[in-house]
């Protein structure tokens, strides 16, 4: 774990028309809390031209209204401003729910294709890496990519694994990993992290995802390999 | 108070201009992929700049007018066609009752809007025989196409090569080659380009580092660089967050630009900065802004003039 200066932030541009305040550099609980208790702040109390906010592991980025923020007498600037004086404001830290969801996987085999390459990249056997994965408890650090992907964190640094060179097809329950992180893709989309296993817990219901960031996932192994 | 899909095209959507605020639960904002050509359309026949319409792609659609009404035809030219008659682009064009409206080929451009006065109900896909209702019923009747003598100023799409980027989080990862590579080297789009995303073609760009970065938010125009040195430009349906570095996003200005690409087009990428794309996106909105009023004034006092006619 990297203790963080909770107090220190940054803010960049992501193109003309978002900024991102980034809380700190690494994966970490209190950083997480921190951007959800700013994103609720800011959620509850809409800065004007802002028109969404998208929150991550350490990031809280805001997405304006280009007409009303360059017709402000110094454009970006003022709004940079405003956000630096909401970020004055003292805030009760948001501490994540207790929401604990129990996820079956099914490891390896032809919904977890990567798994092998992992094993030999990484030089570890099959079932030790099934039981690295599922060893933590996890916390959704944030929901992302597409409806209802969550990305949980943190993985066991020895899994760590760089994403694939392309984006490939995904179905739905693929559980894979990338870097410190770990998520379960909700649907058919592409994606570039590694696919291990499979599950059929449920991610949508009527389109609305059921973790939240938050919330605590643990991997129950289905299978020995 | 209707048009149908008589054919079904590759890729044609009602298209909204965004939704926003959802976001944080992962849902992209979508919308129209140009947003200048669809804001032209919308203004040429009267509606509100960002009304729901068509966006066609080729191999385009055909649609039948049901009840005649006031259209716009903006964006890319795929010689559309009236009962075998060709309508101009930028133009309010009268469609009369059961008028069959067909794209016949690719001139110019990816992506061609249809706005119809009023705007349309329903949302998605047009697929083969599917009925679009008209939100609002037109007044008018006439058997006879007529097309407008006034028409937009379209010199904002220019079709040259030029995008303009700012500088991404990850910008510096580049090395010095790559760098100057992308900012001068002209690239060709590929044929991986979609709603989602556009896919560029050149030597593999290099970095200084492989480090992974923390997964966080990306935008419409965001420039990803892939493991293998390739790299993507995110579009409208582009998804949330993402974990490649994001080493450029194209300026809102030249989105519209850059969405009317083919598959082998040139790109020559330029750096500016956050001053000079709040001006370029200012001057392009006057500019929308003024077809809209001219064209609202012009419209009133055709129908005026021949309302006993219509």
């Amino acid at each position: 774990m990297n203790a963080e200066n909770l107090k220190s932030y940054e803010i960049y541009a992501l193109g003309d028309s978002a900024i991102t305040i980034e809380f700190g550099k690494y994966i970490n609980p209190e950083t997480n809390d921190l951007v959800i208790s700013r994103f609720n702040q800011f959620q509850e109390n809409p800065i004007k031209g802002v028109l969404d906010l998208i929150p991550s592991y350490h990031s809280l980025t805001l997405c304006y209204d280009l007409n009303v923020v360059a017709k402000q007498k110094s454009g970006l600037h003022s709004l940079i401003d405003q956000v630096k004086s909401r970020l004055e404001e003292p805030i009760e830290l948001h501490t994540h729910s207790t929401q604990l969801h129990e996820v079956p996987v099914v490891y390896g085999g032809k919904n977890g294709s990567d798994l092998c390459r992992v094993s030999q990249e990484k030089g570890i056997d099959l079932q030790e890496i099934i039981r690295l994965h599922a060893e933590p408890t996890y916390r959704v650090y944030m929901l992302g990519f597409i409806p209802g992907f969550a990305y949980l964190g943190e993985l066991n640094s020895k899994l760590t694994m760089p994403r694939k060179s392309a984006p490939q097809p995904m179905v739905p329950g693929s559980i894979g990993i990338a870097g410190l992180q770990t998520g379960i893709y909700p649907s058919f989309s592409p994606g570039g992290w590694n696919i291990i296993g499979h599950t059929d817990y449920p991610l949508l219901e009527n389109g609305i995802p059921i973790l939240q960031a938050g919330d605590r996932v643990k991997f129950i192994p289905l299978n020995q390999l | 108070m209707s048009l149908i899909i008589h054919k079904a095209g590759i890729l044609d959507t009602i298209q909204h201009f965004g939704v926003k605020g959802l976001q944080s639960k992962g849902v992209r904002p979508g919308g129209v992929m140009d947003q200048f050509s669809a804001s032209i359309a919308n203004a040429l026949v009267g509606n509100k700049l960002n009304e729901d319409l068509l966006e066609i792609h080729f191999p385009a659609c055909e649609i039948i007018f049901t009840k005649s009404c006031l259209i716009s035809i903006v964006g890319a030219h795929f010689s559309a066609k009236l009962n075998e008659k060709y309508l101009p682009l930028n133009r309010p064009i009268l469609i009369p009752t059961n008028g069959k409206l067909q794209f016949v080929a690719p001139k110019s451009g990816r992506i061609v809007y249809l706005a119809i006065q009023g705007g349309l109900l329903g949302q998605g896909r047009l697929i083969k025989n599917s009925e679009i209702a008209f939100k609002k019923k037109p007044k008018l009747n006439t058997s006879s196409l007529h097309i407008f003598p006034w028409s937009a100023d379209v010199h904002w799409q220019k079709y040259s090569p030029e995008i303009h980027v700012i500088q991404g989080r990850e910008w510096e990862r580049l090395n010095e080659e790559s760098q100057r590579q992308f900012c001068c080297k002209p690239f060709k789009l590929s044929h991986h380009a979609d709603r989602m995303g556009y896919r560029l073609q050149h030597q593999p760009f290099h970095t200084r580092t492989k480090e992974e970065i923390i997964s966080s938010a990306v935008n419409f125009g965001t420039i990803q660089l892939l493991p293998n040195g390739q790299t993507i430009v995110l579009m409208a349906d582009h998804q949330t967050t993402g974990g490649y570095p994001r080493i450029a996003h194209v300026i809102s200005a030249d989105l519209p630009k850059l969405a009317q690409k083919s598959p082998g087009d040139e790109i020559i990428f330029h750096l500016t900065d956050q001053e000079t794309a709040e001006k370029e996106w200012v001057a392009q909105q006057k500019h929308i802004r003024q077809i809209q009023n001219i064209s609202q004034l012009k419209l009133n006092e055709f129908f005026q003039k021949n309302s006993n006619q219509l």
